[in-house]
């Protein structure tokens, strides 16, 4: 079985988000990156398919040349080989969308998984949208996967329970955090992960004009928290509540 | 010392009126979380806690207690864990929670300058966004303050190549017992003038004076990491292998350990298993740091060789942050974790020569075997500073209070005998005052005491504490 596992490069998600002086993005001067946690479950799920079977997990990113240290993280742990759709326009989730439907498209896996979403815009949208390019039916969010005869059944977790479906392969799942634990890499892997193969094309090469219909117009901080107040007495704080956060 | 008097009603008021009546609390409520701290052992409530913004605040609330007679307990984030910072007597304490600026990144000097109540996480982030380094990393950095690691005289992880708090500050600046603010060191990279008082104030734990302001020395960011987790059947193999390592003169960034109790505690608080946790009694962590992807790969299989001929279980590895993170977890929770196995913890700090690690550590689980009592080790293997906790689990009150002093002097005894001392980095506080003496010996206890005596007459800074 081939698994198409998309991964991304996100800014360490510890690191406080700061914006540019002039609001139009997110200022990741010095801020170090890493796989997204998301996509270590989506490897992990496709590495233990792989194993019980036979077959290879393909790893997948969209973005500028640093993405291949990223890669290189996900062959370390359950990644056979990768591509990289190397491009340093700024992408929306209908581009990468686009750009992973036409690595499929040269791929033809048996099954996509993906991490449920990136930890930096938190979009949730690029596999959905990857799905309906390809007409592939979705199980989003999994918390347990089983393969059966050409199909998949996939437990998700919703409000007040679990929720199963059933999709015909080849489909498009994404991984929650309740799915596996994902490993760790013996140093033999992280050595041999060097020397797998990085395919890398443009998205021209692939054939995709990326005509992005998003437009980021400014983003702004959250206004700070007023500092509380001490009081006095019972009655000052229901005449506070009544006249000054008028919620009583 | 000379007669200190506690602060009654009137005195508080004239506090309040002479700072501003919303700097002073004194109700138990608020005063409540100032009663503690991370000694699991302590709790004292001060008579008020006066908050403070800057030197001036600081001199007056100084002043007012000199006049009076008053004890005053400096305080940054409590997360001390000698007690350093816990009232002793209903003191008032001074908290210095809202100095919180950064004053300044020098990029042409190379030094950082802050108050005391930055957390030292967000100094480390702020430089590392200009591709600087300010290395000590105590294992508390999210939640302590730089002032409070200054005080204490805190160390961390990273000490095995690049030292600890002491070796990083070039100046600061002090209010004195009296009020009168001082200046000490500066940016200078060089200073032979006189006394280094600054050096007295690092480790003075709020004894000798009020730091209102830190400036510490920065380097070149490292570009490159890389993460070791190495499993071992048990500690002594795991201590052997992290001494070869530096024998092999190869210095990581970081070196830790932590054996089989830790291991217990870390599972369970991360409610999952660890790797080869049914057979591992210790997992050593190593951090890499450099330049060149090359040479971490070159170490990388220099140490996997050294590990393995020390019979280590498993060699993982990572190289992103996020894989490096999840193969740090255990580590960085243990000290949490250990709550989880026990509410009550008797903890020892206690540092030997690099070399001697792994006989205190087998000395130190001899003990636990002949107490039988549940000790766990864990801590930084490369610089020879290992914390010892004493668990009490389950003990009843009087099993707990006639083992835990036994197995105080059995560890003191231990790391005497290896030339070692009783603190590598949480400092003495109240509850390691016994040891001090021990260690340093009354000649030197006296001129500390002497030293004291010079920068507090009256002895109000922190009484009760340190000497």
């Amino acid at each position: 079985m081939k698994i198409l596992v998309p991964v991304r490069r996100v800014p360490n998600p510890d690191v406080k988000v700061r914006l540019m002086k002039d609001g139009s993005g997110i200022d990741t001067e010095g801020v170090n990156f890493l796989l997204n946690p998301f996509d270590e479950f989506a490897i992990e799920q496709a590495a233990q398919i792989v194993e019980s079977s036979e077959g290879e997990v393909v790893l997948v990113s969209v973005g500028g040349a640093d993405c291949e240290e990223t890669l290189r993280a996900g062959l370390a742990v359950g990644g056979t080989r990768g591509w990289l759709v190397e491009t340093d326009a700024t992408l929306d989730s209908a581009d990468v969308a686009t750009l992973l439907a036409a690595v499929y498209k040269e791929e033809s896996p048996d099954l996509v998984i993906a991490g449920k979403q990136s930890v930096d815009t938190d979009n949730n949208q690029a596999a959905q949208m990857l799905a309906a390019k390809l007409g592939l039916p979705q199980a989003c969010f999994a918390y347990k996967v089983e393969l059966g005869d050409g199909k998949a059944t996939v437990e998700r977790e919703i409000d007040g329970g679990l929720e199963v479906k059933e999709v015909d392969l080849p489909a498009v799942i994404t991984a929650d955090l309740r799915l596996n634990q994902p490993r760790y890499a013996a140093l033999p892997q992280i050595m041999k992960a060097k020397r797998k193969e990085i395919k890398k094309s443009s998205p021209a090469e692939l054939g995709v004009e990326l005509a992005s219909r998003t437009k980021v117009l400014g983003l702004i901080e959250p206004e700070a928290r007023a500092a509380g107040q001490i009081v006095g007495s019972v009655d000052e704080l229901v005449e506070k509540l009544k006249n000054e956060a008028k919620v009583l | 010392m000379s007669q200190l008097h506690k602060p009654v009603e009137e005195d508080i008021r004239e506090l309040r009126d002479r700072l501003h009546p919303s700097r002073v609390l004194f109700g138990p409520e608020t005063c409540e979380r100032y009663a503690r701290d991370e000694s699991t052992r302590l709790y004292n409530l001060p008579c008020a806690v006066a908050i403070v913004e800057n030197n001036e605040q600081v001199s007056t609330v100084l002043r007012w207690a000199s006049e009076g007679g008053f004890g005053v307990v400096v305080r940054g984030a409590g997360t001390g864990v000698a007690g350093g910072a816990v009232p002793i007597a209903g003191e008032v304490v001074l908290s210095l929670e809202k100095l919180d600026r950064i004053i300044e990144i020098d990029e042409e000097n190379l030094t950082a300058t802050c108050q005391p109540g930055v957390i030292t996480a967000d100094l480390q982030e702020e430089v590392e966004r200009r591709g600087l380094f300010y290395p000590p990393d105590p294992a508390s950095a999210d939640v302590s303050t730089i002032g409070g690691n200054v005080a204490v005289g805190a160390g961390g992880a990273r000490a095995v190549k690049y030292g600890v708090t002491r070796d990083y500050v070039t100046g600061m600046t002090v209010v004195l017992a009296d009020g009168e603010i001082v200046e000490m060191g500066g940016k200078n990279v060089k200073d032979a003038t006189g006394y280094h008082l600054m050096q007295l104030m690092m480790g003075s734990e709020g004894t000798l004076g009020v730091i209102t302001s830190v400036t510490v020395r920065l380097l070149p960011l490292p570009t490159r990491q890389t993460s070791l987790l190495v499993s071992f059947p048990d500690i002594e193999q795991a201590a052997l292998s992290v001494s070869e390592i530096i024998r092999r003169r190869i210095i990581p960034a970081a070196a830790e350990f932590i054996d089989e109790v830790a291991i217990e505690a870390a599972s369970k608080h991360l409610g999952r298993d660890l790797p080869s946790q049914e057979k591992a009694g210790a997992y050593v962590f190593i951090l890499l740091d450099g330049e060149s992807g090359e040479e971490l790969q070159l170490q990388m299989e220099q140490i996997s060789e050294i590990v393995e001929a020390n019979g280590a279980l498993d060699v993982l590895g990572a190289e992103d942050r996020g894989q490096q993170a999840r193969l740090w977890e255990s580590r960085k929770v243990v000290g949490d974790a250990m709550k989880g196995l026990s509410p009550q913890i008797g903890k020892a700090d206690v540092v030997v020569p690099r070399g001697h690690v792994a006989t205190l550590v087998k000395e130190v689980k001899k003990l636990a075997l002949e107490l039988d009592l549940s000790i766990a080790c864990f801590g930084h293997a490369g610089d020879g500073n290992v914390h010892v906790n004493i668990l009490r689990r389950t003990l009843g009150d009087e099993e707990w209070d006639n083992l835990l002093p036994l197995a105080f002097a059995g560890v003191m005894a231990i790391v005497k005998r290896l030339g070692g001392r009783p603190s590598g980095e949480h400092g003495i506080g109240v509850l390691k005052k016994d040891e001090l003496v021990d260690f340093v010996g009354t000649r030197a206890h006296e001129i500390m005491k002497g030293v004291r005596k010079v920068f507090d007459p009256k002895g109000i800074l922190n009484p009760g504490k340190v000497t």
